[in-house]
């Protein structure tokens, strides 16, 4: 094992060989001893300034008046070049040629009333940096003349207000009376309601429902006289007809027996005649002539039959007077029926008339529910209404009061109601002020990546490098030294540059040296070991090179440096939050501009030596395989 | 065991992988106190890795390295305080002075700066760089940078020099220069391994040769050990005029004379024989009646290329199968060549004559 002292002397012996190395380059030794002279005065020189200048303009105005020429004027007395153009499109020109930094253009009349008028700015982004910063002047100054404006616009504003408030009072009362018309008409409609709804208007309180029941009783008394007429006719016929039945039979009979007598008579007679022609005297013991006695009973018979053909003639005189009778029956029974039936058509007509009244009533009925109900709504409509011109006559009021009570009516007031203004934390004068802790990190970032990965990649080139591997040095020795070549070098640029921007520019570093040192330390080396990792990585020197420059390009494209990171995309805005360029930058100034401590910032230090440590790691491992390539 | 002494180095059964490629294999070597030991092999055979693995730049995959009969083979550090390493990539910087790289070398073998001092001023006299100790070394010619590259290695005195190609892109009188001081340098008590592929200079200054082919020791002993084992045989060399060598070779075949192997190469014809004084006389015989002029003579024992070329293309043949062996007989048959010149051909790459008959046995 080798001893510390030995080690050391190993390590120092390393270093001198890798400064020896380094200076007997002379494009190497130029770079590292006048680079921070050459870089610090550049940087002084350009950013020791307070604002802005030898700035160009073009302008385009539709037509010029005292506002554009104001705006003009104001542009001129804050030294910038205005270009006047004919046309928008040559305005515009004038900027996309390089030829002016900004176009503003004047639409319309900027003090007249017209609706149509606005200032447009054409700009550049592609020069995003610049085009905040003239943006920023240049709107100032419109800006001013604007808000004369405004203020004017507001006096305007407040007079019209005004003028609202006082025709609003006089217009009060017209609404007052409004709603008292309004509740007068409710009241009258709610009368006209109720008097309505007391009416009965139906078919039962007419006593339509008692006459109908009447004439229902009446036609059912008629369809019962008219069946029991009925009954009686047809009864007395029934009885005519068996009447007339029975003598019919009777003279049938009687016929018949007349016939039979008549037989009989003619029998007798013949009889009779025989008898006659008999001479009966002879005959003893009769003591009666048989032909008188036969034509006694002829004449008997003769007068019987006479007699029984009269009775015959006196019942067919009967049958006749029964057919008068059945004829006056039925035309009794028919012109009964015709009378009930005519009663019946007349209690029919009356119901239906009566139906119809009913009906009529009942629809009467429905359409005084139906006004009943539009005028409850026309009520309740008017409650609603009356409702709303209260809040009308409320608000009017309270609108009334409030521009009564009206506190500010100062047009200024109105335009500049909070007075922003904007105080330096720090008492700088120039822009170096702000943006040295970002110098200092780009000049410490760049020079270490680079410086270290070029020593990396020129050892890695140089023959002796097997030589060393061969050697019973631990490799991370190798390592050691380059890193110490490297924060000496860098370490000592650094207090250059800290000294000649005290010393030149006025930038203060003495009040917090020892903080300011040790963050230099720590930042240099995060990115010397990512330099020499690269270096490490990487088998050519060109590629070596260009990843140093492509890594620190990154780092600086991702930081505030160009555009703020806040407004970088959400994702990426994130990641750049830990971009050591950003975390070393906000330490430095904390450091620089604010003069904390160290331990002021001891969240961005802890996660710098979180870096440190990783970044030690992943150099050894790059230094491995490394080692593997050069088997 | 040479002589009486135990050897200083021995490499026991020592396998190296690199990657996927197993690059040596079972490779078994003594080397003795204060010799000077040849490695030949060609490209790929395997010699820097040996050298880097002897070094510790390596790490052995399986096997030991025995120091004076200790394992040394994870001793890191010993070994690389017991090893220098030469190379021919003048592995310094070239933006210190000569001085500057000595005492940079020495210090990272922490040797004490007295003895640094001293021992740069003693190595810058050793190669003769003395006088240049305060130049940058870029400014240095190709054999001065050679030289000065090993003086580095000998910086912390080490036991053991190991130089791969130490006069590899010199010139003869640069080579011949190094090799001096190789042989200086053995003189001081430093045993020497040397890696070449220039196998004459190997076998004129080396005490002991190990041949290496494809990560295989094939043989290790003296340039002339090795010569005689493998041809006991003298080459007849002759350049004749106008030089119709093929009715020449036909004319000594033709005579049955005691010659092994025949060949024509860079316009001269080359019979190995083991009647030199023989052959050489009938074969006058034969250029004079065939109206040829001698131009050139000379009777050698085979270089140690020949050797070499012998191992090699044996070990190639041993990989090859009897079948592949019939078929290289029966299309060098249909060719034209003799079953004799074939036989003769086959003996000469180190063919067994037993496997040589039986393939023609089958053949027939």
């Amino acid at each position: 094992m080798i001893d510390t002292v030995t080690y050391s002397k190993i390590v120092y012996e390393m270093i001198k060989k890798n400064f020896r190395n380094i200076l007997r380059s002379k494009s190497s030794a130029l770079i590292i001893l006048l680079g921070p002279f050459l870089i610090i005065l550049l940087i002084g020189l350009a950013f020791n300034t307070t604002g802005l200048h030898n700035i160009k303009v073009s302008i385009y105005a539709e037509e010029t008046n005292d506002v554009f020429e104001e705006i003009v004027t104001s542009l001129k007395d804050n030294e910038f070049t205005v270009i006047d153009s004919t046309t928008e499109e040559e305005c515009i020109d004038f900027v996309k040629n390089g030829e002016a930094h900004i176009c503003i253009s004047f639409s319309g009349d900027l003090t007249s009333d017209e609706i149509e008028r606005k200032l447009t700015f054409h700009v550049d982004y592609s020069k995003v940096n610049l085009v905040f910063s003239i943006l920023n002047v240049i709107t100032h100054e419109v800006d001013s003349i604007a808000e004369d404006l405004s203020v004017e616009y507001t006096k305007l504003l407040i007079e019209q207000m005004d003028a609202t408030a006082q025709e609003i009072s006089e217009k009060s009362s017209t609404i007052t009376s409004l709603a008292n018309n309004a509740e007068q008409m409710q009241q009258n409609l709610e009368l006209l309601s109720a008097e309505l709804k007391s009416m009965q208007v139906d078919s039962d309180s007419f006593g339509l429902s008692d006459v109908e029941s009447q004439i229902a009783d009446s036609s059912s008394q008629i369809d019962e006289f008219g069946a029991i007429a009925e009954e009686t006719t047809e009864s007395g016929l029934a009885l005519l007809d068996e009447l007339e039945s029975y003598i019919t039979s009777f003279e049938t009979e009687l016929q018949t027996q007349i016939d039979t007598i008549e037989d009989f008579d003619d029998t007798v007679s013949s009889y009779a005649t025989l008898a006659c022609s008999f001479d009966f005297s002879s005959v003893d013991g009769l003591d009666f002539d048989p032909c008188d006695e036969l034509g006694e009973i002829e004449d008997s018979l003769d007068e019987a039959i006479s007699q029984a053909e009269s009775a015959g003639d006196d019942f067919d005189e009967i049958v006749s007077q029964l057919d008068d009778v059945r004829d006056d029956l039925d035309t009794a029974l028919e012109s009964q029926q015709e009378i009930l039936d005519a009663a019946s058509e007349n209690i029919e007509s009356l119901s239906a008339q009566l139906g119809e009244s009913a009906t009529k009533i009942d629809e009467l009925g429905n359409q005084r529910d139906s006004i009943v109900a539009d005028l409850d709504e026309m009520i309740s409509a008017l409650d609603e209404n009356l409702a709303t011109i209260d809040d009308i006559q409320t608000g009017i009021e309270e609108i009334s009061d409030n521009l009564a009570n009206a506190e500010i009516t100062d047009p200024e007031q109105i335009v500049n109601p909070i007075l922003t203004q904007i105080k330096p934390i720090l008492e700088s004068k120039s822009y170096l002020d702000y943006t040295m802790p970002a110098l200092l990190v780009l000049v410490v970032m760049f020079m270490s990546i680079l410086l270290s990965s070029t020593i990396v990649m020129t050892e890695k080139n140089t023959r002796a490098y097997f030589r060393n591997y061969i050697t019973p040095v631990p490799d991370v020795t190798f390592l050691l030294s380059i890193y110490l070549t490297n924060i000496i070098i860098v370490f000592i640029q650094g207090i250059i540059l800290l000294f000649i921007a005290q010393l030149a520019f006025g930038v203060s570093i003495f009040a917090n040296l020892i903080s300011i040192l040790i963050a230099l330390i720590l930042i240099s080396s995060i990115f010397i070991l990512l330099g020499m990792s690269i270096g490490y990585l990487f088998v050519s020197e060109e590629t070596g090179t260009l990843a140093s420059i492509s890594m620190a390009s990154i780092f600086l494209l991702f930081s505030s440096f160009l555009i703020p990171i806040e407004s970088l995309s959400e994702a990426i805005g994130a990641i750049a939050k830990y971009n050591p360029f950003v975390i070393s930058e906000s330490v430095l100034r904390q450091l620089l501009i604010f003069g904390n401590s160290i331990f002021a910032a001891m969240n961005d230090v802890m996660l710098l030596l979180f870096y440190l440590i990783i970044l030690s790691v992943i150099l050894y491992m790059c230094e491995m395989v490394d080692k593997r390539r050069l088997r | 065991m040479q002589g009486n002494q135990p050897p200083l180095i021995s490499c026991q059964n020592v396998y190296k992988k690199l990657g996927m490629n197993l690059i040596l294999k079972n490779i078994n070597l003594d080397i003795y106190p204060n010799e000077i030991f040849g490695i030949i092999g060609v490209s790929g055979a395997g010699k820097t890795t040996l050298l880097r693995s002897l070094i510790g730049f390596y790490k052995i995959n399986h096997g030991t390295v025995l120091y004076q009969d200790k394992d040394i083979s994870k001793q890191t550090e010993l070994i690389r305080k017991i090893f220098g390493f030469g190379s021919q990539d003048n592995c310094f910087y070239e933006k210190l002075t000569l001085f500057e790289n000595l005492m940079y070398f020495g210090q990272l073998y922490a040797v004490p700066e007295k003895e640094r001092i001293q021992r740069a001023n003693e190595l810058l006299g050793l190669v003769g760089l003395a006088e240049d100790k305060n130049t940058l070394a870029k400014n240095l010619s190709g054999g001065m940078k050679r030289r000065l590259d090993l003086a580095c290695s000998l910086m912390h005195s080490p036991k053991i020099l190991i130089l791969d190609e130490p006069t590899a892109g010199l010139d003869p009188g640069l080579r011949k220069h190094m090799w001096d001081l190789i042989m200086k340098i053995n003189k001081t008590g430093t045993t020497v391994i040397v890696s070449s592929h220039l196998l004459s200079e190997i076998e004129h200054f080396c005490t002991r040769i190990g041949i290496i082919n494809h990560g295989e020791m094939l043989k290790v002993g003296p340039p002339n050990e090795l010569k005689d084992l493998y041809s006991r045989d003298e080459e007849i060399h002759l350049e004749t005029w106008p030089g119709n060598y093929k009715q020449i070779a036909d004319e000594i075949r033709k005579q049955r004379l005691p010659v092994n192997y025949l060949t024509v190469k860079e316009h001269k014809i080359i019979a190995y024989t083991p009647q030199a004084e023989f052959v050489l006389h009938k074969v006058l015989i034969i250029l004079e009646n065939m109206r040829e002029r001698l131009l050139d003579v000379s009777v050698d024992k085979p270089s140690l290329n020949e050797v070499f070329e012998a191992l090699t293309e044996k070990q190639r043949i041993k990989g090859i199968s009897e079948d592949k062996l019939i078929e290289y007989i029966k299309s060098a048959l249909k060719k034209g060549a003799t079953k004799d010149k074939i036989e003769q051909t086959l003996l000469h790459q180190g063919w067994p004559e037993d496997v040589i008959n039986g393939a023609m046995i089958k053949i027939s």
